[in-house]
């Protein structure tokens, strides 16, 4: 049976802020890399794709670790493109709804479930900013509904990488990506689109990890 | 919208065992074969020499024998069932030579695409008239205007991979070759979702 979405992990990039070189997806937190948590957690949904990139033997074999019914997705150009190109690749010949989690993106147990099974058709998995890096987002609320009205550079909330669209925000109808740089480039031009806070930490630098570790304690050990 | 054709490699794809170790343990020439067949993944020795050597060790075996023993290898059920189910778009595509592998395959009801013997007089096998080239295959068919999906594990199905337009490494009895995953969009290790994914871009 047909899933109705589709899950893009994406893994391709090099991490080349962090400078571990390896992917970020790999990062180990309890004895599990990020990857192995984001499948263990996925274990029931069917359509469950990772983008791979570099060092793409080790990002399968980890994978491969936890289940063997993952469609990996290639991008070889990894060091030329962004990650809509691995969202686009993910996506294509998928299903209506596109679920893409970020493969650098620490998420406790249940907390990536919960996002998935968001009734919304489109739904931007917000956190509490703690970096400058990252998508700032501006927010509005009607009715108990939170609204990402647009992306700025400074804020108290900032984008997740978890997402969830339906798939012609990402291809067009002739599944070609809609954009080649960053998700929230091709995703700003489709906003407000509904709000969900989702406790995560994002993996960019060395000063990330290292507060990552710290975080790991409290929430996913 | 152009007809989507799919091309299955035979070996490790559509079979469940390696047909020929099979065939190599039946005649008594195993670690032969087996040490061609590492020298073949090494690289050290090309395809189409490997191949030719090959035949020379298994030519003196009677045709039905060899026939016999290929008939016995097991295929994928979830695979097989596929290409009967949809067997006018389906091919199948080996380096096999026909007299070995025809009589198998025709149990998937699919075109094969597979090497040419050459027969003596009396039918008895002198060596390969034709050695198929996988690519030819998917050229062929873009000459016709088809969209072509391919699927294969070895390295002698990698140039098939990369000049189709969607190209799946599969690692069914063992892990599809480098060359296959460098050439590969997707890479499946689990045959219920080769079928599946295959399914969402027909």
């Amino acid at each position: 049976m047909q899933s109705n979405s589709t899950v893009v992990i994406n893994c391709a990039g090099m991490g080349n802020r962090l400078g571990f070189g390896m992917p970020k997806a790999l990062l180990r937190f309890g004895g599990k890399s990020i990857l192995e948590w984001h499948l263990q957690e996925l274990s029931w949904h069917s359509d469950v794709r990772v983008v791979v990139g570099f060092c793409a033997e080790d990002v399968i074999k980890n994978a491969l670790k936890i289940r063997r019914d993952i469609v990996f997705v290639t991008n070889y150009q990894y060091r030329e493109t962004g990650t809509m190109s691995s969202l686009a690749l993910g996506a294509k010949w998928g299903a209506k709804t596109i679920i893409s989690v970020d493969g650098d993106l620490l998420i406790p147990p249940s907390v990536l479930t919960k996002f998935c099974c968001q009734r919304s058709a489109a739904v931007i998995g917000i956190t509490s900013t703690n970096t400058e890096e990252g998508i700032k987002v501006k927010l509005s609320q009607t009715n108990n509904i939170q609204k990402v009205m647009s992306f700025v550079k400074k804020g108290d909330m900032e984008w997740s990488g978890l997402l969830k669209v339906p798939v012609e925000f990402i291809l067009d109808k002739n599944n070609i990506a809609r954009g080649q740089s960053h998700i929230f480039q091709v995703i700003k031009k489709r906003l407000p689109i509904t709000a969900t806070k989702v406790n995560c930490f994002e993996i960019d630098t060395p000063q990330d990890y290292q507060q990552a570790l710290l975080w790991a304690k409290d929430y996913m050990l | 919208m152009n007809k989507k054709i799919i091309l299955f490699d035979y070996d490790g794809t559509v079979t469940e065992e390696e047909i020929l170790p099979k065939i190599a343990r039946a005649i008594g020439l195993e670690e032969e074969i087996k040490r061609l067949t590492e020298q073949t993944i090494a690289g050290d020795i090309p395809f189409d020499h490997s191949f030719m050597v090959r035949i020379e060790m298994l030519k003196n075996i009677p045709i039905t024998e060899v026939q016999q023993i290929v008939n016995q290898v097991s295929l994928n059920k979830h695979i097989s069932l596929f290409i009967k189910k949809h067997y006018q778009q389906c091919g199948i595509v080996t380096g096999n030579l026909d007299v070995w592998i025809q009589t198998a395959v025709k149990t998937l009801k699919a075109r094969c695409f597979c090497s040419i013997a050459q027969l003596s007089e009396s039918g008895n096998l002198i060596g390969p008239k034709h050695i198929l080239r996988k690519k030819n295959i998917v050229d062929d068919f873009h000459k016709q205007g088809c969209f072509v999906i391919a699927v294969g594990d070895g390295n002698n199905d990698a140039e098939m991979i990369e000049s189709a337009d969607i190209g799946i490494a599969y690692g069914g009895v063992h892990p599809p070759a480098q060359s296959a995953v460098n050439s590969a969009q997707y890479i499946i290790y689990d045959d219920k979702k080769l079928c599946s994914l295959i399914q969402q871009l027909l």
